[in-house]
């Protein structure tokens, strides 16, 4: 497969062109990678158009970054690991389509209008900030499509302005390397009676985090992760002197 | 054993036939074979997705004695071998997937092959083709199934008693250059005539900070690349890898030198930690101080160009190649 690709260089290049209000054409800039059939790019821009069109909705950002991670998902079925683990992918989406650039502006709208502090969100550096990257991999911390339940589908955008629980206790840290466990997790947070706020959801994430530097927990199971993660809560609460 | 490990672990009575059952194995990938918690830097992303991966569990011709030593290993610390097992997991290095290849219950040691030829466990592996940073290989002694819980004990499912770690990385952000093969889509791309043997690729800009995910590269003709994988220790091949180094260095240089206006007024912590601060530190020795740094920077600053490119040959071992090849020769 042959995918396009941006230099970092480049992406910072027409990430302050777009800002000044321009369309930069990358086509001259983009590097082909990879052998064989090139990447078929038009599920990800058909992806692009729903994605955009979602900015319409509401106001938790977070819950349309979650529907739109489905989409994107969907929309890179057919991108291969290759692509996937190379940031200069990520780069030539973020930049060169329209639809993302939009997307990605309106979800990080405080950093995009005050002009400051806005690359880290395209430019792939850190796959847990560029809004893309994350979002593909909030999917991935749920399983994707190794879940026969595709339970990603409802999980992803399920729980209410949960930007810090994605970013800071699920992907920026390994648990999202156990899907099941982020599955429990999640749905845990479902729970009204059950949902933690953010100080004791911080606290929380750290216990599972000092548990997985023993525990091999990606080969939990979805009632083996649900029994794990009951389990913490109870000693969660005894300690916090809830039960 | 690392000190994390020690410090991690509280737990007592168990034997180190199982705590240290996994410091023998070994991973190969492609023609290099590394010991456990070791990081093989593979040179070729390219051809990264076509390599053998086999995990050894232990070094040829000791199977018998690793079987022996779990069992006895799980007598001694009261675990019933059904309780136990062998896992492999692969995690793609840049975007953090992980797949389970292998779990091997213990009270089926017999059927352990002593290597384990990881990419037919699971050719689909998403490790297997994240050419841009490499992957990680774990192996773990692990609970394969919750135990009586009991303080100072392992009893959750998962806990793991002993494990080996293996990094294969294809990203040079400890190195100056990714290295890439030369071929003739290449030579089209870049422009380069059919003759053309060597190419480096710079960034933009070298006197600021370096960006580690845009790494330069120094392209070398893809027929030689694959005798030099071929023959990786043989004498040529270390000559053509330091004389690409060289050429590297030299084409930074020159770079440097052609733009010095842009950085000539800044002092050495300014340039410390961009491409150019990286070659200087390299062609000055490790050991060597930032006044020394500071000085060979002030040279190519004052345009000195051709003393500084002297200088680079001292960053390799190219004297000492060259010499034994030439001895070599009679």
């Amino acid at each position: 497969m042959r995918y396009r690709t941006l230099t970092l260089q480049d992406c910072r290049r027409f990430a302050l062109e777009r800002m000044d209000g321009d369309h930069p054409d990358i086509g001259a800039a983009a590097v082909s990678v990879g052998a064989g059939e090139d990447l078929d790019l038009k599920p990800i821009r058909k992806a692009g158009r729903k994605i955009s069109g979602l900015r319409k909705e509401v106001t938790d950002r977070d819950r349309i970054e979650g529907k739109a991670a489905v989409l994107l998902y969907d929309g890179c079925s057919d991108v291969g690991f290759e692509a996937l683990d190379d940031p200069g992918f990520w780069r030539y989406l973020s930049v060169g389509f329209d639809d993302f650039w939009d997307f990605i502006a309106w979800r990080e709208h405080r950093a995009f209008t005050k002009r400051e502090s806005f690359l880290k969100y395209v430019d792939g550096k850190q796959p847990t900030e560029c809004v893309l990257q994350r979002m593909y991999l909030r999917i991935l911390a749920l399983g994707g499509r190794d879940d026969p339940k595709e339970q990603f589908r409802d999980l992803a955008p399920a729980l209410p302005t949960a930007t810090d629980f994605w970013r800071s206790h699920v992907i920026r840290v390994q648990t999202a390397a156990s899907p099941a466990v982020v599955r429990a997790f999640v749905r845990m947070q479902q729970k009204k009676k059950e949902r933690l706020k953010t100080d004791d959801l911080r606290e929380f994430a750290k216990d599972i985090s000092k548990v997985r530097s023993t525990v091999v927990l990606s080969i939990y199971d979805d009632d083996e992760a649900d029994a794990f993660i009951r389990d913490l809560r109870a000693r969660f609460d005894r300690r916090k002197g809830k039960s | 054993m690392n000190r994390e490990r020690r410090l991690a672990r509280p737990f007592a009575g168990l034997s180190p036939s199982l705590t240290e059952a996994l410091d023998g194995t070994a991973l190969r990938f492609g023609d290099r074979t590394v010991p456990a918690d070791a990081r093989l830097q593979w040179e070729d992303p390219d051809r990264y997705g076509e390599q053998d991966i086999f995990l050894a569990w232990c070094p040829p011709g000791r199977m018998s004695d690793f079987r022996a030593d779990l069992r006895r290993g799980c007598s001694e610390s009261s675990l019933p071998p059904d309780s136990l097992a062998l896992v492999v997991t692969a995690t793609s290095r840049y975007l953090g997937l992980v797949d389970v290849l292998v779990v091997h219950s213990l009270d089926e040691l017999d059927e352990l092959e002593p290597e384990m030829d990881l990419r037919a466990e699971k050719p689909d592996a998403a490790a297997w083709r994240t050419s841009t940073r490499g992957c990680r290989v774990d192996a773990y002694l692990l609970l394969s199934r919750a135990l009586r819980e009991e303080p100072l004990r392992p009893w959750r499912k998962g806990v793991w008693l002993s494990r080996a770690g293996f990094t294969v990385a294809t990203d040079y952000t400890e190195s100056l250059f990714r290295p890439r093969r030369l071929d003739d889509r290449a030579r089209t791309r870049f422009g380069l005539s059919a003759q053309v043997m060597r190419y480096v690729r710079l960034p933009d800009n070298i006197w600021d900070e370096y960006e580690a995910d845009d790494p330069p590269e120094a392209y070398l003709d893809a027929e030689i690349m694959d005798e030099i994988a071929a023959r990786p220790r043989a004498l040529a091949s270390r000559i053509a890898q330091v004389e690409l180094v060289q050429v590297f260095l030299r084409s930074v240089l020159a770079d440097a030198c052609l733009n010095r206006e842009h950085w000539k007024d800044r002092e050495w912590p300014e340039i410390e930690k961009s491409l150019l601060g990286k070659v200087l530190r390299a062609i000055c020795g490790k050991g060597a101080s930032a006044k020394e740094c500071a000085h060979r920077m002030d040279e190519l600053a004052g345009g000195h160009l051709e003393r500084v490119v002297s200088e680079s040959e001292g960053a390799t071992e190219i004297r000492s190649l060259l010499r034994d090849a030439l001895r070599g020769a009679d």
